[in-house]
């Protein structure tokens, strides 16, 4: 158990989290939305199909991703 | 041996499986973690969680235990304790009910549990810049496009069997959503399908752009594969390119990281091999082998453009590697 002192976020510093991996890289993906690891969108942009992860600029062209 | 055989590429509904109690024994010993390190404070206490842990354990659970999961790393990491402890209120009652497979949901409480639509929206549209809009299919067109799903793997069922039983092993849910850009808004992100790792088991269909049932079992097969190399890697990226590099791409404008080409080109070789089998079983009408064909070409032809790039600049994580690999053994871009 943690030290009341200690934020939440310190208490799971070293701990192993699923799809976050550390506490860094967890608040990097918060930051950021997940990035492009955690969640694909299939989709299009103004009437063109492509493909896109949830963090990607998107313009047209393709089929997937 | 079984690492690689876990990373293999054809449809193999034990491996489905297999990644499944991966994924799942890897939420239970983070949730045991989580209890250990902050349980008492967020009402989490480690003689509390331990049964809803062995239930993680022993079989498939909704995807939406894994949404509450996320929400609650996310709570404790920007130190919500309130948030944090109602997430670990949610936990029980997502674990009661046992999932079925495929089930055909919509993207409203009633159908995902409560508080649950809510989640499953941030988890597939925030932190992007773009919007992302959707809204829960209407009854009408959940009538169709669940009509729409049955006939889809009984096709499966009927022309490649094996993947139909993987299928059934992979997806738990699909979430049918309708999403169409907003009035005046050219950026907006219109998507065919979705996936998250946050939401394992479950993938988004924009159903409405289903129109036949070998379409809709494209769009299953797209989604469920990203899901398999979501389990290969338990969400963790595929390459040790630098996030921040960008490629070009056979299927977009924009320059993409090189993990979305892999998955891109991945997912591909999937649809390409289960149209292969489509054709070959002669389970398709004319018209439906005549659209077979012609999407055949047309993802041949974009998956060459991206094995190209993936090629020339990938540097896979070895889980990467390993299923990369298997695919280029498995699939031949030759007519």
């Amino acid at each position: 158990m943690s030290e009341q002192s200690e934020t939440l976020a310190e208490a799971l510093a070293s701990r192993r989290l699923l799809g976050f991996v550390t506490l860094e890289s967890a608040k990097r993906d918060t930051a950021v939305g997940s990035a492009s690891t955690k969640t694909v969108v299939t989709a299009k942009v103004g009437g063109m199909k492509e493909g896109a992860t949830k963090s990607g600029a998107v313009k047209g062209g393709g089929e997937t991703n | 041996m079984r690492e690689g055989w876990l990373c293999g590429f054809g449809p193999d509904a034990d491996r489905a499986a297999a990644l499944d109690q991966r994924v799942r024994g890897g939420l239970a010993d983070s949730l045991n973690e989580i209890a250990e390190a902050i349980g008492p404070r967020v009402g989490f206490a480690l003689a509390d969680a331990a049964p809803l842990l062995e239930t993680i354990r022993r079989g498939p659970v909704s995807p939406g235990v894994f949404a509450i999961y996320t929400e609650l790393v996310e709570a404790a990491l920007r130190d919500d304790v309130e948030a944090a402890s109602g997430c670990a209120r949610a936990l029980p009652p997502a674990l009661r009910p046992p999932p079925r497979r495929l089930r055909a949901v919509t993207l409203l409480d009633h159908d995902l549990g409560a508080g649950q639509a809510a989640r499953y929206r941030r988890l597939i549209s925030d932190g992007s810049d773009i919007s992302l809009p959707m809204d829960a299919v209407d009854t009408t067109e959940a009538a169709r496009a669940t009509g729409l799903i049955e006939a889809a793997v009984a096709l499966l069922g009927a022309g490649a069997p094996a993947i139909a039983a993987e299928l059934r092993v992979a997806v738990a849910q699909i979430v049918l959503i309708h999403s169409a850009a907003p009035a005046g808004d050219s950026e907006a992100l219109v998507f065919d399908g979705a996936s998250s790792f946050y939401l394992w088991g479950a993938v988004f269909i924009n159903s409405r752009r289903q129109k036949s049932r070998v379409e809709m079992a494209m769009a299953l097969v797209h989604e469920a594969a990203h899901g398999l190399l979501f389990g290969m890697s338990l969400g963790a990226p595929l390459v040790e390119n630098d996030p921040a590099e960008r490629y070009d791409s056979p299927l977009r404008y924009d320059k993409r990281p090189m993990d979305g080409l892999v998955h891109a080109t991945y997912v591909l070789a999937r649809m390409i091999d289960c149209l292969q089998r489509l054709i070959a079983s002669r389970a398709l009408t004319d018209e439906e082998q005549s659209w077979a064909q012609n999407a055949l070409a047309n993802q041949r032809r974009d998956f060459a453009a991206g094995l190209a790039t993936v090629t020339a600049s990938a540097r896979f994580t070895p889980v990467g590697y390993a299923a990369f690999s298997a695919m280029r053994e498995a699939v031949s871009i030759e007519a």
